[in-house]
C-alpha cells in the first residue's frame, strides 16, 4: 500500500489529547532545586549595587547568582555549531542591562515558591543610561553608539534607467508589529550534573546540538562536557530555537552540584525570551502602464531588540525572498538590522518572510489599484516561472508553481464574481484581497545543510531510526515515518524514533528553515533505500535467490518464485547468526533550495463604526510539490492562517515608546485569534512534484502563515478604499480610518 | 490560612467580623483561586460559602422579581428559563464572562464583588435596577448594585458583611433589556466598553429607562443623562444621537493597550445605540 499523501493522524496525538504526555515542567527530578530570575525594570542601565542579603536570608534559598559571581564568557545564542562566527554580545548576567526584562540575577531555592518570593526581595540600583526604543534613532547615530547590527544590500540590473522609463512609480511604507510566539508551553529547562563532571540538559528545544555548543561557550567548557536531550515540546514557532535558559540552568546546577529546574511563566516568556522583529519597509515599484514590473527598490529596517539573537540574520533572509517570487529585471535592496533597548528578536515562523511579504505585497496591491488592474491579473503578469534562476544567488527555484496557485486559487475562490459584486456603503463593508508568497526549503547553500540518519531492523521487526529529529508538534516525525514506511513497506507506527540526544545522534542543524520534510525527509528516504538494499542482499542469501526476485510487503521480504516469505524480524534473527546486521546509515547533503509557494485569498467584513475586521472566507492555494500527509498539511495551513490573522489584525506586544516596557505582556492585553475568529478555510494543493524532494515533497509549515496578513490587509483596504499600511489593523486604526 | 465552611450567612459574617488579617469569600473561586495561586492575595481566612443552604438557588421573590443565590454559576443562570425571559440582558452579560469552564463556576455576585470596572454583568445589573442582599454585623440590608463597587478592586461592604443574593426586580409589562460589550475578538476577552440598557414601553413610547456603561470609568456608571435622552421618545434618530452623545460625555476611561480614551469614548456611543435598539425591540415583544 502507499503511505504517501495519507491523512495519517499525528503519531503522538493520542498521548497529547489525553494529557498523558509529560512535558518538562510536569516532571520531577530527584533532588531538584528551582531557579527564579530577576529581570531589569529599565531599558538601559548599569547595575551599581545589588542587595541580595534579604533574599539569601530566606529559609530554603540555596544561592543567588548575578553578574558578580557568574562567568563573564561572551556568547551568541544563535550559533548552531562550533566555530560558527557570530557577534558575542550576551553573557549569563550582564552588568549593563539593555532592555526591560534583561537578566539581572537568579535565586535558586528548594521550591519554586521560595525562589519566587526571595527574588522579589533583591534590590537593584542602576545608573540610568539613555535608552533607544525607536530603531530609526538607533541607526542615525543621534542616540549614541552605532545601532547597526547588520546591513545587506543587493543591486542587479539597471534600476535607475528602469525608474526613468516607468509609466508609474508606486511608493509605499509598511510597518509590521513585534509579536509573541504564543506556544502553549512556556520556556523550560532542567540541568543535571553527571557523576563524570559533565552536565545533562533536558530542554524542549529546536536543536540539541545548538544547546550543546551555546552552553559550552557560555560555561567555557568543551562541547563534549555538555549533553543535551530534547524533551517533549509544547510548540515553539521559533521561540525555542535559541537556548535562553539552558546556559544559566547549566551553570546553577554545576555550581550547586544539584539538578536545577528553570521554567518561565507567560509574562516572562513574553518579556525575556524572543519576539518577531518589527519591520518598516519602503518599497518603490516601477511599472509599465500595462502592468509589467520594471524595477523595484526596497529599503527595510528591522527592529531586532537588544541583542544579536537571530534578528541580525533578517536582512539576509528578507533579501532572498524578494528575488524568488516575481520576475523583476532590476532590483535594489537595502536591509538593516537595528539594535534597540527592547526585548530581543529571534527566530519566528517564516524568519523575516511575513514582514517582507507584508511590505512588498501591500505595495503590489496598491500598485495594481493605481494601474486600474485586477490584483490577480497584475501578479500573473509578473510571477516567476518554474526553474527560474534567482538573480542574486544564482540558484534555481525548482519546480515553482506559483502561477497555478494564483490561477486555480482565484478560480476556486470565485475571485472575479466577488470582485464584480456591488459594494455596500453602509456600516458593514466587504472587501477581498489576495497575496502571494514564497519560502525556502532548508539552509542550502549556506551552512552545512546535511542530515545523517541510521535505520536498523530491531529484533521485533520494527525499525529503529537514530537521528536528531526535533518534532516541534507539527508532526514531522509522522511525515518521516510515512516516508520510511513507503520505502520499506511497514506501518508508520513501526518506526521507533531514537531519543534526540547529543550523546546518541549525529550532528544535525535541528528544526528550522522549513527543512524537516524536504531535507530530513530526503535523508531518511535515502537511508530507507539503503536499508532496503541490505535487506535485499541478506534475504537473497537466506532464500538463495537473485535480489531481483524479492519484493517487500507488510514488513516481509517475499520471494514470489519460491512462494516463501520472511518477516523482517525473522530475517534479522537469521542474519544475526551470520554476524550480519540489518542497518544502514546515510548522510544526505542538500544540493538545491527550491521555493515553496502560496497564493492566499481572503474576504473580510469591516464594521466601520467599531473598526472590527472579520475574515469571513478564506482560500489557501499551496505549491508544496507533493503532500506526504494531507491531514497535517491542512493542519499547518489552518494554524498558519490563525497566526497570520493575528499578525495582520490584532497582535502587537506594544512597546512603550518612552520606557521600552511591554504593554501587551499577557494574554489579556495581547490578542491572538481564537476559534470564533477563524473563517471557513478552503485549501487548494498544487502537487506537481519537486524533483529534488522526497517523493516530490516541499515545505508548507512556515509558508502557510506568510501571505495571510497582506491578503487580509489588502482586503480591508479594498473594503474601505483606504491605503492602510500600519499593521496590525487593530479596531482603533480601522475605526479612525473609517471616520 | 484558615479555611472555613460555615452553614449560614450569619456564621460566615461572624467569622469575617472576628477575623483580623486578609479575609476572602469563596464561591466560584474563578477570581480568588487564581489570585491565590499567583501570589496576588494570600488570605488569612478563606470563607467558603458554598455549603450554605440555598446559596445555589434561583427563586421567584414575593414582588415578582428574582432572587439569585450568591453561588449560582453563570451556566445555571444561562439555563434558567424564567430569568432569561424576564432579564435576557443580564443573563447574556453574565454568559460573556470567561470560558465554558469558567461559566461552570463563576457567579454574578463574584463578578460584582471582584470590582473590575470591565465586569460584564455589572452594567446589565445596574440597568436592570438590581440590588444585592447583604448580611452583616448590623443585620441584613439591601444595596443597589451601582453602590457596591467604589473603585477598581474596591467595594463598599464593611468588614463582616457578605452578599447573600442578587435581587432582580419584577420585569413588568412592556419591558426589555440588553447588554453588549466591545472586545477586539469574540470570545475569551475583557470588555473595552460595556453597555447595559433596560427600558419600558407604552406602545412605541419609552416610559422609563436605565443606561449603564462599563470599562469607561473606575466603576460601572449609571448614566442618567443617557436615560433621559430616551424617556418620552420613540427611539428615533434624534433620541439615538442624544443617547450616544450622553454616553460619550459620561466616559472617563483609562488610556491603555486595550483601548485609548478616544476609541473607548467613541465605542461607548456606538454600543449605546445598538443596545437601545435591542432593548426597545425586546420591550416591544421581540425575542
Amino acid at each position: 500500500m502507499s503511505h504517501i499523501s495519507n491523512p495519517l493522524p499525528i503519531l503522538d496525538g493520542a498521548e497529547k489529547v489525553t494529557g498523558r504526555l509529560r512535558y518538562l515542567d510536569d516532571m520531577q527530578f530527584e533532588g531538584m532545586a528551582h531557579a527564579q530570575l530577576v529581570f531589569s525594570t529599565l531599558a538601559h542601565g548599569r547595575i551599581i549595587a545589588l542587595d541580595t542579603a534579604r533574599a539569601m536570608a530566606v529559609p530554603g534559598v540555596l544561592a543567588v547568582f548575578h553578574h558578580g559571581n557568574t562567568p563573564d564568557n561572551r556568547y551568541n545564542s544563535t550559533i548552531w555549531f562550533e566555530e560558527q562566527e557570530a557577534p558575542e554580545d550576551e553573557r549569563m548576567f550582564p552588568q549593563v542591562v539593555r532592555h526591560v526584562g534583561d537578566r539581572v540575577a537568579a535565586v535558586v531555592a528548594e521550591t519554586p515558591r521560595i525562589a519566587r518570593r526571595a527574588a522579589g526581595l533583591i534590590r537593584v540600583e542602576y545608573d540610568i543610561l539613555p535608552a533607544v526604543i525607536d530603531p530609526a534613532l538607533a541607526l542615525d547615530g543621534s542616540a549614541g553608539p552605532d545601532g547597526l547590527a547588520e546591513e545587506v544590500r543587493f543591486d542587479y540590473g539597471d534600476t535607475d534607467r528602469a525608474f526613468e522609463a516607468a509609466d508609474l512609480i508606486v511608493d509605499t511604507t509598511v510597518s509590521t508589529p513585534r509579536t509573541h510566539h504564543g506556544a502553549i508551553e512556556n520556556h523550560s529547562c532542567v540541568a543535571i550534573p553527571q557523576p563524570d563532571g559533565r552536565i545533562l540538559l533536558h530542554s524542549p528545544c529546536q536543536s540539541v546540538h545548538a544547546v550543546q555548543v551555546v552552553c559550552a561557550r557560555a560555561l567555557g567548557v568543551p562541547a563534549s562536557q555538555v549533553r543535551a536531550v530534547m524533551s517533549p515540546i509544547g510548540g515553539s514557532f521559533g521561540g525555542k530555537a535559541e537556548p535562553v535558559l539552558e546556559p544559566l540552568c547549566a551553570h546553577f546546577a554545576l555550581a550547586l552540584n544539584r539538578p536545577v529546574g528553570l521554567s518561565f511563566d507567560r509574562g516572562e516568556t513574553f518579556t525575556a525570551t524572543r519576539t518577531r522583529s518589527g519591520a518598516r519597509g519602503r518599497v518603490r515599484t516601477a511599472v509599465t502602464g500595462d502592468g509589467r514590473i520594471l524595477a523595484r527598490q526596497t529599503d527595510v529596517v528591522s527592529d531586532i531588540g537588544a541583542y544579536c539573537t537571530g534578528g541580525h540574520f533578517l536582512p539576509g533572509s528578507m533579501s532572498q525572498r524578494l528575488c524568488r517570487l516575481y520576475d523583476v529585471e532590476s532590483q535594489r535592496f537595502r536591509g538593516r538590522a537595528a539594535l534597540t533597548n527592547t526585548v530581543p528578536s529571534g527566530a519566528y515562523r517564516g524568519y523575516g518572510s511575513p514582514q517582507i511579504h507584508a511590505i512588498s505585497e501591500i505595495n503590489l496591491d496598491l500598485t495594481a489599484r493605481r494601474l486600474g488592474m485586477d490584483p490577480v491579473a497584475f501578479r500573473l503578469k509578473n510571477l516567476i516561472d518554474p526553474y527560474a534562476v534567482d538573480p542574486v544567488t544564482g540558484g534555481d527555484i525548482g519546480n515553482a508553481r506559483i502561477r497555478e496557485c494564483a490561477q486555480e486559487g482565484a478560480a476556486r475562490f470565485g475571485w472575479q464574481q466577488r470582485r464584480d459584486r456591488d459594494r455596500s456603503t453602509g456600516r458593514l463593508r466587504r472587501g477581498i484581497g489576495m497575496a502571494c508568497a514564497t519560502h525556502i526549503n532548508g539552509c542550502f547553500p549556506g551552512f552545512h545543510e546535511a542530515t545523517t540518519a541510521t535505520l536498523a531492523v530491531r529484533n521485533d521487526g520494527r525499525l529503529d531510526l537514530t537521528c536528531a529529529l526535533h518534532d516541534l508538534g507539527c508532526g514531522s516525525n509522522t511525515v518521516l515515518a510515512q516516508i520510511i514506511a513507503e520505502v520499506l513497506q511497514v506501518a508508520p507506527a513501526d518506526v521507533v524514533f531514537s531519543a534526540v540526544d547529543t550523546d546518541i545522534c549525529d550532528y544535525d542543524l535541528g528544526t528550522r528553515a522549513s527543512r524537516m520534510t524536504y531535507i530530513c525527509g530526503e535523508a531518511v528516504r535515502r537511508t530507507s533505500e539503503s536499508l532496503k538494499a541490505v535487506l535485499r542482499s541478506t534475504a537473497s542469501l537466506e532464500f538463495n535467490c537473485e535480489t531481483t526476485d524479492l519484493c517487500f510487503d507488510s514488513g516481509q521480504v517475499i520471494c514470489a518464485g519460491q512462494g516463501r516469505e520472511m518477516t523482517y524480524s525473522e530475517l534479522a534473527a537469521h542474519a544475526a547468526r551470520r554476524h550480519l546486521f540489518l542497518t544502514a546509515t546515510e548522510t544526505y547533503r542538500a544540493t538545491a533550495n527550491p521555493g515553496s509557494f502560496a497564493a492566499h485569498f481572503a474576504e473580510v467584513e469591516v464594521d466601520t463604526l467599531t473598526g472590527v475586521a472579520r475574515v469571513v472566507d478564506y482560500l489557501a492555494a499551496h505549491d508544496l510539490g507533493r503532500s506526504i500527509n494531507r491531514q497535517l498539511v491542512s493542519g499547518q495551513i489552518h494554524g498558519g492562517i490563525q497566526m497570520g490573522i493575528g499578525f495582520g489584525l490584532l497582535e502587537d506586544i506594544g512597546l512603550d515608546p518612552d520606557t521600552g516596557k511591554m504593554k501587551g505582556d499577557r494574554f489579556s492585553r495581547y490578542h491572538m485569534v481564537n476559534a470564533p475568529e477563524m473563517p471557513k478555510v478552503e485549501i487548494v494543493l498544487v502537487e506537481r512534484s519537486e524533483p529534488t524532494g522526497p517523493f516530490g515533497a516541499k515545505a508548507v509549515g512556515e509558508l502557510a502563515t506568510i501571505p495571510v496578513a497582506p491578503a487580509i490587509v489588502n482586503a480591508v483596504n479594498d473594503a474601505l478604499n483606504t491605503e492602510l499600511t500600519c499593521l496590525p489593523l487593530a479596531p482603533e486604526r480601522i475605526a479612525e480610518a473609517a471616520r | 490560612m484558615r479555611y472555613h465552611t460555615p452553614e449560614s450567612f450569619e456564621d460566615a459574617s461572624a467569622i469575617a467580623a472576628g477575623a483580623e488579617g486578609v479575609t476572602r469569600y469563596l464561591a466560584g473561586g474563578t477570581d480568588i483561586l487564581v489570585q491565590m495561586r499567583s501570589d496576588i492575595v494570600t488570605p488569612d481566612d478563606l470563607i467558603d460559602i458554598k455549603h450554605i443552604v440555598g446559596v445555589k438557588e434561583i427563586a421567584r421573590s414575593d414582588d415578582g422579581g428574582w432572587r439569585i443565590g450568591a453561588a449560582v454559576a453563570g451556566a445555571e443562570l444561562g439555563e434558567h428559563d424564567g430569568v432569561g425571559a424576564d432579564w435576557p440582558g443580564v443573563v447574556e452579560a453574565m454568559e460573556l464572562v470567561g470560558s465554558t469552564q469558567v461559566q461552570g463556576r463563576a457567579t454574578l455576585t463574584g463578578n460584582l464583588c471582584n470590582a473590575s470596572p470591565a465586569a460584564d454583568s455589572v452594567p446589565a445589573m445596574i440597568a436592570a435596577g438590581a440590588t444585592v442582599s447583604v448580611t452583616g454585623p448590623d443585620g441584613p440590608r439591601k444595596i443597589a448594585v451601582e453602590d457596591v463597587p467604589t473603585g477598581p478592586g474596591q467595594i463598599s461592604l464593611v468588614r463582616g458583611e457578605v452578599v447573600t443574593a442578587v435581587n432582580l426586580p419584577a420585569r413588568g409589562p412592556g419591558g426589555g433589556d440588553a447588554y453588549l460589550r466591545f472586545t477586539p475578538r469574540t470570545e475569551m476577552d475583557i470588555a473595552v466598553v460595556g453597555c447595559g440598557i433596560s427600558l419600558t414601553r407604552d406602545g412605541d413610547t419609552i416610559t422609563s429607562a436605565r443606561v449603564a456603561l462599563g470599562a469607561v470609568a473606575p466603576t460601572a456608571l449609571l448614566v442618567e443623562a443617557a436615560a433621559a435622552a430616551l424617556v418620552g421618545g420613540t427611539l428615533d434618530d434624534g433620541a439615538l444621537d442624544a443617547l450616544a452623545a450622553a454616553a460619550e460625555a459620561a466616559c472617563n476611561p483609562i488610556d491603555d493597550k486595550r483601548g485609548t480614551i478616544r476609541f473607548r469614548t467613541h465605542v461607548a456611543g456606538v454600543l449605546a445605540r445598538r443596545v437601545a435598539k435591542i432593548a426597545y425591540d425586546r420591550a416591544g415583544g421581540a425575542k
